[in-house]
């Protein structure tokens, strides 16, 4: 069974690009190889940033002949007073056979049996390699990149650099094949400077290729590469910073051919410097990793180069980070002559949203927002933290004032850092500069706190704020932004979403389900448009943000596990559906009731209330039950259930027991329901002819759907439809 | 010994004059980058042949760090080469001249870190790479693909060297101002005091209110001049480049707001997409007189 080796050798393929490029290359051969018949084996893949590389292993040597059928026009449309017509003999030829050699047969054709022209040729099966020189173009044709070029005059192929090299054997020979003007052969190269010289390969053997590469300093499987510069930090970094380091070894990993790892050191006056700093200019810039020992910095790094280790490649490495250095000491000296809170002005020249002005403009909003935030999780309350007017003034000073004071110094300062010299150079590091600088300045540790949290979570699985300032100020801010983004159309479609709105309802819902805010988000929200200038306010805003962060709950309930039948019945339910810490509550509880033989029988039923109330008695109140006209023992005894139930089930759903509201529900209605549904007599016929034996049974199944629905869940939602 | 800064760029000029590069000339106007040369930006265009070496001194305001800075400067050089159409062996030519400056790629660890250029402003864009010399960035590599907001065929690969950075790296030095630019003479000793006024100049001095007017008289002479059937590309250009000067100094003041910078910068990018058009129309109506070198596939 023949094999392929094949390698696209590249100028230098970016480190983000490379592991879907292989996985894309191999996906792609092995369908496009099955697709033409040669029936592939195993595949396997290598990649560094100077080749892509497969092997094909128990490819059929060349596809079987096959005979091909062809159904050509009528018989009746074939001949015409006995010869041939045009039509017969172009199909003939289109076969390449004469009229003679075609047969006339019964065809059925969609419902229709007719007499047609039948034509066989013989389709001679082709030889693997030739199958393969058409191919290979195709899938080097067919990887697509984040980004590509053009390279060849003349030429609109694209690759995501310079393709310069096809190395392509079947079984030790040549396949011939081009792409873009570079044709094929059997030479690859190795290390880019320590073997500059082609390396002939006479063999498609995946194992001999692999060894070939490793004597001219080239390791081409990611994985070895990658576990290489794992040990080799390990050495160095203690267990828990190689772990937080994953991305960074994975980006190393398809920087280098040949990993070694050596450590180096910066000059330790640097370490005045804020070491969120030092860190971001090692890892960003240089792709160096810092070195703590106990939590504390250390004035080293360890980096990896592409090639056996060398001091003057140490020296010279220490030298570029110690220039970076050395750079961000000048500006964090430049920002500590202005001050943070000198800094404000200057934000009047940030803008946020080309309608909403400056950063400066939007202090206000958040500063409103956060003092509404802190009274809505119980922070404040609402006559602590208004301005203070008349007589209030002459109240004592007391912790409540201090909390309102801080939040609004804490809003004031919160995107001062923006305007700082080292965010502007090191963007990632903006919020925790903001903290920083303010302990440097003296201001409270709190707003400090507050300050670095604004912006958290940065992403999906980031860290919360944990402070009330940090958290109000984190919430209001992202209330802002989501608000003033879909009052300006800015809101997330399909693929865009500039203000990243997503991210920031997705860390509103963290925030306040994680923290267990007791706490609605359409207040909030209601807040958060009432405080956009006029002009920008309309009723159909806080609807839209509503019904959206509805959305993202849905599918946060859904991510989490859940059933989505049960998501959807919690999502609408609940005293303040927007309360995501009760959403949770409630959604926990009903997955403990589910687990109850008789849940889902009940669930059923009490669908069936609510389509038959919802179709027959939209307008029947609930509460109009004459009990002098319960006249049939089910509804009688339906009737008495719910109103036994009702104040304990009430209580507990009050108390937020909902587990035990629910079981309370079940015990009591769960016999009594499915009698009153038995068909007649022993079961109730809803739709009596006289109206109010039927309003009185229209209102009891309401009730039935309510007593859940109201606070707790709605059963009726929890059955597939 | 290692090479004073006038050793690197005589060796630099040796070495691609020896490539076939024509050696240029800085042009006669403040510009941000050797890219924005006409040797570069204009001769990019279109289907003519193209092969230039050239140092050139290039200016941003805001970079400017009154000296006291050891990597940052207002006013720096950049030494460019370009060549149209790009060879398949442009990596090869640019590492044969680290070699030239007695940087043996075999005893350093010289890789090609993925960076994609831009010029928004000037409507450029390109693939390629920084290239980092144990760990320092020595070199911006770029295959061009869009200039003045063309797509550009055949593709021209541009290297552009750091020359202060490179210096440093081959005499070891650790501020700008030590590097030895010929026995017995400082960078400092050329360019510190230049970088303090300098820096005084772009962030306290420079009129406000003249750049201002400058900046709208020279988009308006860019404009005159474009207009009939053999409109001046070159002195277009030239207001261009000084338009972008302007602009780039009262960024430096402080004069321009976030919102009111989009507005210049889309403006100076009407402006150089009309001259690159104007430019490629030109040279098609001389009948590209370097020659053809795209044979269309």
């Amino acid at each position: 069974m023949p094999d392929l080796l094949l390698e696209l050798g590249s100028e230098e393929i970016p480190a983000g690009f490379l592991a879907k490029a292989l996985k894309d290359l191999r996906d792609l051969a092995r369908k496009r190889l099955s697709e033409a018949g040669l029936s592939p084996g195993e595949v396997k893949g290598a990649a560094t940033p100077r080749r892509l590389a497969i092997w094909v292993g128990g490819l059929a040597a060349r596809t079987e002949d096959v005979k091909e059928e062809k159904v050509g026009p009528r018989a009746a449309a074939a001949f015409k007073d006995g010869k041939p017509t045009v039509a017969a003999e172009r199909f003939a030829a289109s076969l390449g056979l004469t009229v003679e050699q075609l047969e006339t047969r019964e065809v059925k054709k969609g419902k229709q049996t007719a007499e047609y022209l039948v034509g066989t040729r013989e389709v001679a099966g082709r030889s693997a390699s030739e199958i393969l020189a058409e191919e290979i173009p195709a899938w080097i044709e067919g990887l697509s990149f984040k980004k590509s070029m053009r390279w060849v005059a003349g030429s609109r192929l694209r690759f995501t650099r310079p393709l310069r090299r096809i190395t392509a054997l079947l079984d030790g020979a040549p396949i011939a094949t081009s792409f873009n003007g570079i044709a094929s052969g059997t030479q690859i190269e190795g290390h880019r400077f320590l073997h500059p010289e082609p390396l002939p390969l006479t063999s498609s053997d995946w194992g001999a290729y692999l060894a070939l590469l490793r004597e001219h300093h080239v390791i081409a499987d990611p994985a070895e590469r990658r576990a290489l510069i794992v040990k080799g930090l390990a050495e160095h970094l203690e267990p828990a910073q190689l772990e937080a380091r994953g991305k960074l070894i994975d980006e190393v990993t398809n920087l280098v051919e040949w990993p070694q790892v050596d450590v180096g050191e910066f000059p330790p006056r640097f370490l005045e410097l804020p070491d969120v700093v030092i860190v971001d200019a090692m890892v960003d810039h240089q792709r160096y990793f810092p070195i703590r020992k106990d939590g504390e910095l250390l004035p080293r790094f360890a980096f990896v180069a592409n090639r056996p280790l060398d001091p003057v490649i140490r020296e010279g490495n220490q030298r570029v980070l110690g220039a970076r250095l050395e750079d961000a000491l000048f500006f964090f000296r430049l920002d500590q002559k202005r001050p943070l809170n000198e800094r404000v002005d200057d934000l009047d020249e940030v803008v946020f949203m080309q309608e909403l002005g400056s950063y400066k403009a939007r202090i206000e909003r958040i500063d409103a927002l956060a003092l509404a935030v802190a009274e809505g999780i119980g922070l404040l309350n609402s006559a602590d933290s208004g301005p203070t007017t008349g007589r209030e003034k002459t109240r004592a000073f007391g912790p409540q004032d201090k909390l309102g004071m801080r939040i609004r110094q804490a809003a004031r300062l919160a995107r001062t850092d923006l305007t700082t010299e080292v965010v502007q150079e090191f963007p990632g590091l903006q919020g925790q500069i903001g903290a920083i600088y303010a302990r440097l300045q003296d201001e409270p540790e709190e707003v400090a706190v507050a300050i670095g949290e604004a912006y958290l979570p940065r992403g999906e699985g980031d860290v919360l704020p944990q402070s009330p300032i940090g958290t109000c100020l984190s919430l209001a801010d992202k209330l802002d932004t989501v608000v003033c983004a879909f009052a300006t159309g800015r809101g997330p479609t399909g693929s865009k979403d500039p203000f990243m709105v997503r991210r920031n309802v997705l860390g509103i819902l963290r925030i306040l389900g994680e923290r267990e805010l007791d706490c609605g988000y359409a207040g909030l929200v209601r807040n958060a448009v009432a405080g956009l200038p006029e002009e920008l306010r309309s009723d159909t805003l806080a609807p839209e943000v509503l019904d959206y962060m509805r959305g993202r709950l849905e599918v946060l309930g859904k991510d989490a596990g859940f059933d989505i039948q049960h998501v959807r019945a919690a999502l609408p339910t609940g005293r303040d559906p927007s309360n995501v810490h009760d959403f949770w509550i409630r959604l926990r509880a009903l997955k403990e009731l589910a687990q109850d033989a008789r849940f889902a029988t009940l669930c059923t039923l009490v669908e069936r209330c609510r389509n038959i109330t919802e179709k027959n008695g939209p307008t029947v109140d609930p509460e109009d039950v004459d009990t002098s006209r319960l006249e049939h023992p089910a509804e009688r005894a339906l009737h008495e259930a719910i109103e036994a139930c009702r104040p304990n089930v009430s209580a507990l759903i009050e108390n937020r027991d909902y587990a035990e509201a629910g079981a309370a529900y079940v015990g009591a209605l769960g016999e009594v329901v499915h009698t009153f549904f038995e068909p007649a007599p022993t079961g109730v016929f809803v739709m009596d002819e006289d109206p109010r034996l039927r309003t009185n049974r229209l209102a009891l199944l309401k009730q039935v759907h309510g007593l859940l629905a109201r606070g707790f869940v709605d059963l009726a939602e929890v059955p597939r439809s | 010994m290692a090479l004073t800064f006038q050793e690197i760029i005589l060796k630099l000029h040796a070495y691609w004059s020896a490539q076939g590069c024509l050696v240029v000339f800085p042009y006669d106007t403040e510009k941000g980058a050797g890219t924005l040369n006409p040797h570069t930006f204009l001769r990019a265009l279109g289907p003519e042949p193209w092969r230039a070496a050239y140092v050139e001194p290039s200016r941003r305001p805001n970079d400017g760090r009154y000296g006291d800075n050891p990597f940052r400067l207002q006013h720096y050089y950049q030494y460019q080469c370009v060549i149209k159409p790009a060879p398949a062996n442009a990596q090869a030519l640019y590492e044969g001249s680290l070699q030239a400056l007695g940087i043996d790629t075999r005893q350093h660890d010289l890789r090609y870190v993925e960076d994609d250029w831009e010029q928004a402003t000037f409507g450029c864009a390109g693939l390629g790479w920084e290239v980092w010399l144990d760990g320092m960035e020595v070199s911006q590599f770029t295959y061009f693909q869009q200039v003045g907001g063309i797509e550009v065929d055949p593709v021209a690969f541009e290297i552009t060297y750091g020359l202060e950075r490179l210096t440093m790296f081959a005499q070891k030095v650790d501020s700008v101002f030590d590097i030895t630019w010929a026995p017995g003479v400082t960078y400092g000793q050329v360019h510190h005091e230049t970088e303090r006024q300098g820096s005084r100049y772009c962030f306290e001095e420079a009129n406000v209110d003249m750049f201002q007017q400058r900046f709208e008289e020279d988009a308006q002479e860019v404009e005159r001049l474009l207009e009939g059937d053999d409109p001046l590309v070159y002195g277009a250009y030239d207001h261009l480049l000084k338009c972008s000067h302007s602009f780039n100094l009262l960024q430096a003041r402080g004069a321009i707001s976030v919102a009111q910078r989009q507005v210049y910068i889309a403006q100076i990018r009407g402006l150089a997409q009309r001259v690159a058009q104007a430019y490629v129309d030109h040279r098609e109506r001389l009948g590209h007189p370097l020659g053809l070198e795209v044979t269309h596939a």
